[in-house]
């Protein structure tokens, strides 16, 4: 018996076949050329704000920077909660006396740092978001956390439970409207006695 | 099929070329087929993300070899390997090798070579890690000891004496073996 020669039929036969070999090549291809971005950091700070005669804001912050605000518009005034916004947004920042911008431009414009605003507009109260102010991100979902709830919010208005970051969150109560976040519902309810609601849905 | 420079200028080439000597490597080191997967590619990431320009081809071969060699023990280091149990081994593959083998042929006449095939690939899996690697290097890749040390950066006489001990130890599991 010959060992080298035995070894060598032997291990010879441990060579990857050519599937092996294929999909070995195909996931290195697969890292080296993939085009799917890295998540970003998932730091997070949420604040709900409800404002005067405007309704309420909701303002995503990741990191330093506001990526996302939802208002909600006053009936009468056709405000888009910015007023909401901003005291939201004093929240965050702590800066006294800021009262938001009110405008009908909207939330956007009332948060100078914020790249995205949804806004609601209470007279067609079952659409939650105006269709071309669709946030956008590097992935199709943030998460946020509400009351040690991870919550992914996904563009489709879903919002499911799975793992996710810290996120602070501020809630401030006024005005026409409240908000509020039970278990299943982030909700925010017109001040009346009219049972209308905006909810993020949670799956 | 020999490869040049010349030849080998596209990575797919290099990776299709190479890919059967570091997974063979990583195998010798941890005997598991998805674990040698893992090596194989993340050795060949490691290729391509380094870029260096090799001298000839034996650089890039030795280069290759020495990476599976590192990339294989820190995966043999690493707690997921420490604490996984695993149902394909070595010892599984290893079967199924020899059973596929023997159905081409008739089984009176593979048993033997079989069983013996077996016995060889078994033994040499029950040497230390470190005695593996010098005998695939030396046995398979007839490669000289001094040319082993400087790609596992170890002294000469180190790598003979863990080939010498090596072959002790296969003696005593194989019997009379010609180990030259």
């Amino acid at each position: 018996m010959k060992f080298r020669d035995e070894f060598k039929n032997e291990i010879d036969k441990i060579s990857p076949n050519e599937e092996q070999i294929s999909r070995i090549a195909e996931n290195v291809h697969g890292k080296l050329y993939s085009t799917k971005k890295k998540r970003k950091p998932l730091y997070m700070r949420i604040a709900l704000g409800a404002g005067g005669v405007c309704a309420a804001a909701i303002i995503v912050i990741v990191g330093s920077n506001i990526i996302k605000g939802r208002g909600v518009n006053s009936i009468e005034q056709n405000f888009t909660g910015n007023t909401a916004g901003g005291n939201a947004e004093n929240d965050l920042y702590n800066e006294e006396g800021y009262n938001g911008n009110d405008t009908p431009e909207g939330t956007a414009t009332s948060l100078n740092n914020c790249s995205y605003a949804l806004t609601m507009d209470s007279a067609d109260q079952k659409d939650i978001f105006i269709p071309d102010t669709v946030i956008e991100f590097d992935e199709d979902i943030c998460i946020l956390k509400l009351d040690g709830k991870e919550l992914v919010y996904r563009m489709t208005n879903e919002v499911l439970f799975p793992d996710g970051d810290e996120i602070n969150v501020k809630i401030e109560g006024g005005g026409d409207c409240v908000v509020q976040f039970d278990e299943k519902y982030l909700t925010v309810l017109p001040n009346d006695t009219k049972e209308r609601s905006y909810y993020i849905r949670v799956d | 099929m020999e490869l040049s420079l010349k030849t080998a200028e596209s990575f797919d080439e290099v990776m299709r070329f190479y890919t059967p000597m570091v997974y063979r490597i990583a195998f010798t080191r941890l005997g598991n087929p998805s674990d040698c997967e893992d090596v194989t590619q993340d050795v060949f990431l490691r290729y391509f993300k380094a870029n260096i320009t090799f001298e000839s081809e034996e650089h890039r071969k030795a280069w290759l070899i020495r990476c599976a060699v590192n990339r294989a023990n820190s995966y043999a280091a690493s707690a997921w390997y420490r604490h996984k149990s695993s149902s394909e081994d070595w010892e599984s593959l290893a079967e199924n090798e020899i059973l596929s083998d023997s159905r081409k042929s008739s089984v009176e006449e593979n048993s033997e070579r079989s069983e013996r095939r077996f016995l060889v690939l078994q033994a040499v899996m029950k040497l230390p890690p470190k005695y593996r690697t010098a005998i695939y290097l030396f046995y398979f890749e007839d490669l000289p000891t001094a040319k082993i040390a400087e790609i596992t950066k170890a002294r000469e006489s180190t790598v003979r004496s863990q080939l010498s001990r090596a072959r002790e130890m296969l003696k005593k599991l194989l019997g009379e073996v010609d180990l030259q």
